[in-house]
């Protein structure tokens, strides 16, 4: 289901704008493809990611792991397409990142799920409304949406809760209410940056779970965070940045800075 | 649809002093606009009446050679039409008019001239052809009705322009406050435009809701406008015609639909462009 809906339909978007790249579903194997990637800000010349080259395969879960600047958000920003890479090549699905624009851009972000720290969930809205936020945004029929909602909803454990303002929940619920929200459009491509930041042993570790669950129904995973003790408990392999360079790649995890 | 109209609506709701900032700016400027426009609309249709009835005269003497004066001015391309006449006449025209010149110029004779009577094609032309005919021999004087003319024109004109010049200070206001109340807007939901983006929204989705605010406040004010501006026209133009009747007052709807139409379209196309300009730009800010 999350082929049929994700790479296909972005790979489908491809072929209808580039013709000439060939990026069929069977194909795309590398999700995510950083190739020499460095990323300089401008204004304050910060180096934030140095001559980074790795890959992610479909239906991968990774950590990305490093201390406060490492470069975490800037590896996020970067497959979200909030930036562009100052010298080198990213590619998601096989498409260099360049090659997105405009409405593309939007097309591209449909296919990712984002989680954040700060879970941006709109106050005014119930966790109904806010999962169902992404099906309005990118346009399903409204008819799909009680089920598919009510399905997200279930796997993050909260199909009780669906009537309940985000004020009303607590931190790990209200993480829990935005994964939801990142995965009712059924993405192939699930981005997590410091999901369990502002949370407590128990949540973080619920949160974790629920990521796993996603990812064992297809969905690569990518999840940014500090939390020693997820990653120690939860193994998969671990990307490690220190000052912008990629120091570490452990197919078995294990937090090491 | 329905979301982007609700959305307008809160957004409106959430910002009213900004809101009906740009609602109260932008009738203003469309009722000064109408107002202007109307205005000139009867200025030119009395100029044009004036235009009409204007005519130069040119006195002769004694001596002068009528019929020849009468080719000659007959001759000059401004003139549309010219005739030639005589002393009795005048003083038969005039007697019409004040019966005791008659018994007057019994005693004292005739005292008119022969005339020579031009009219021209536009109000303009009058001073030069007054020019022309007055160096012709044997004319003794020469008077055209644009010297009251002139005089009226100018102030109108200048009127006019004056209008306009305030009507576009106004829709540059307009143009500022829809800016600002669209600002306010977008600022008031950058989380939510935040969450759109990475969700996936295109530009327009996020977008629409404060088009529509633009197109809303752009009709409630055309609205406003045209509810000022006609009933109040048209009843000074009923007390115009009461205590003036020989101003040609513009009243058939023939004429005056399509214009007030027109300020109505105006400020629902300032309001959508304006509104249209401020997003492209605010979203920009935002990313």
């Amino acid at each position: 289901m999350v082929w049929g809906r994700g790479w296909a339909m972005l790979c489908r978007e491809h072929e209808r704008f580039s013709p000439s790249v060939a990026v069929c579903p069977d194909r795309v194997v590398r999700v995510i493809d950083f190739k020499n990637v460095s990323l300089e800000y401008p204004v304050t010349r910060t180096l934030a990611l140095d001559d980074v080259s790795l890959q992610i395969g479909k239906g991968e879960f990774v950590y990305l792991v490093g201390h406060s600047g490492a470069g975490k958000s800037s590896f996020m920003s970067l497959i979200l397409k909030r930036a562009l890479p100052t010298r080198g090549e990213v590619r998601v699905a096989g498409e260099p990142l360049a090659r997105y624009r405009g409405r593309r851009t939007a097309l591209l972000r449909r296919r990712m799920g984002t989680v954040f720290q700060d879970n941006l969930l709109l106050a005014h809205l119930n966790a109904y409304d806010n999962v169902a936020f992404t099906l309005r945004v990118t346009g399903v029929p409204q008819r799909e949406w009680p089920q598919r909602v009510t399905t997200a909803l279930r796997t993050v454990g909260l199909e009780h809760k669906k009537y309940a303002l985000p004020l009303q929940l607590s931190q790990g619920e209200q993480q829990r209410v935005a994964i939801a929200r990142a995965i009712v459009g059924d993405p192939p491509l699930l981005l997590a940056d410091e999901p369990t930041g502002n949370l407590d042993p128990d949540n973080s570790r619920e949160v974790l779970k629920v990521l796993q669950n996603v990812n064992l129904r297809g969905t690569t995973v990518v999840v940014a965070t500090h939390a020693r003790e997820l990653v120690e408990t939860f193994r998969h392999r671990t990307l490690t940045l220190r000052k912008g360079k990629l120091v570490r790649d452990d197919p078995y995890g294990g937090y090491a800075l | 649809m329905n979301y982007h109209f609700r959305e307008a609506l809160l957004a409106m709701r959430g910002n009213v002093t900004a809101t009906l900032a740009t609602l109260m700016t932008m009738t203003l400027t469309l009722l000064m606009l109408g107002f202007v426009l109307l205005l000139t609309l009867n200025v030119n249709r009395t100029l044009s009446q004036l235009e009409s009835q204007v005519e130069v005269a040119a006195f002769l003497r004694p001596d002068a050679q009528d019929e020849q004066l009468l080719s000659q001015v007959q001759a000059l391309p401004q003139v549309t039409q010219a005739t030639l006449v005589t002393s009795e006449q005048v003083l038969t025209e005039m007697t019409q008019d004040s019966p005791y010149t008659r018994d007057a110029a019994a005693l004292v004779g005739n005292p008119f001239p022969d005339t020579l009577r031009m009219r021209v094609a536009r109000v303009e032309d009058s001073r030069s052809v007054a020019a022309a005919v007055s160096a012709l021999p044997g004319v003794e004087d020469v008077e055209y009705g644009a010297g009251y003319v002139d005089p009226t024109v100018k102030t109108l004109t200048a009127v006019r322009g004056a209008g306009y010049a305030l009507v576009g200070l106004l829709l540059l206001g307009t143009l500022f406050n829809i800016l600002n109340a669209v600002r306010v807007a977008m600022y008031s939901r950058r989380d939510e435009i935040t969450v759109m983006r990475l969700l996936g929204a295109t530009r327009g989705f996020i977008r629409m809701p404060h088009v529509i605010e633009g197109l809303l406040v752009g009709t409630a004010a055309a609205a406003l406008s045209l509810g000022i501006l006609t009933p109040a026209y048209l009843g000074l133009a009923r007390r115009v015609q009461q205590l003036a009747p020989v101003f040609p007052v513009v009243q058939d709807a023939g004429t005056l639909l399509p214009l007030l139409g027109g300020v109505a379209l105006l400020g629902i196309l300032i309001g959508l462009l304006g509104s249209l300009f401020a997003t492209r730009r605010y979203l920009r800010e935002l990313e």
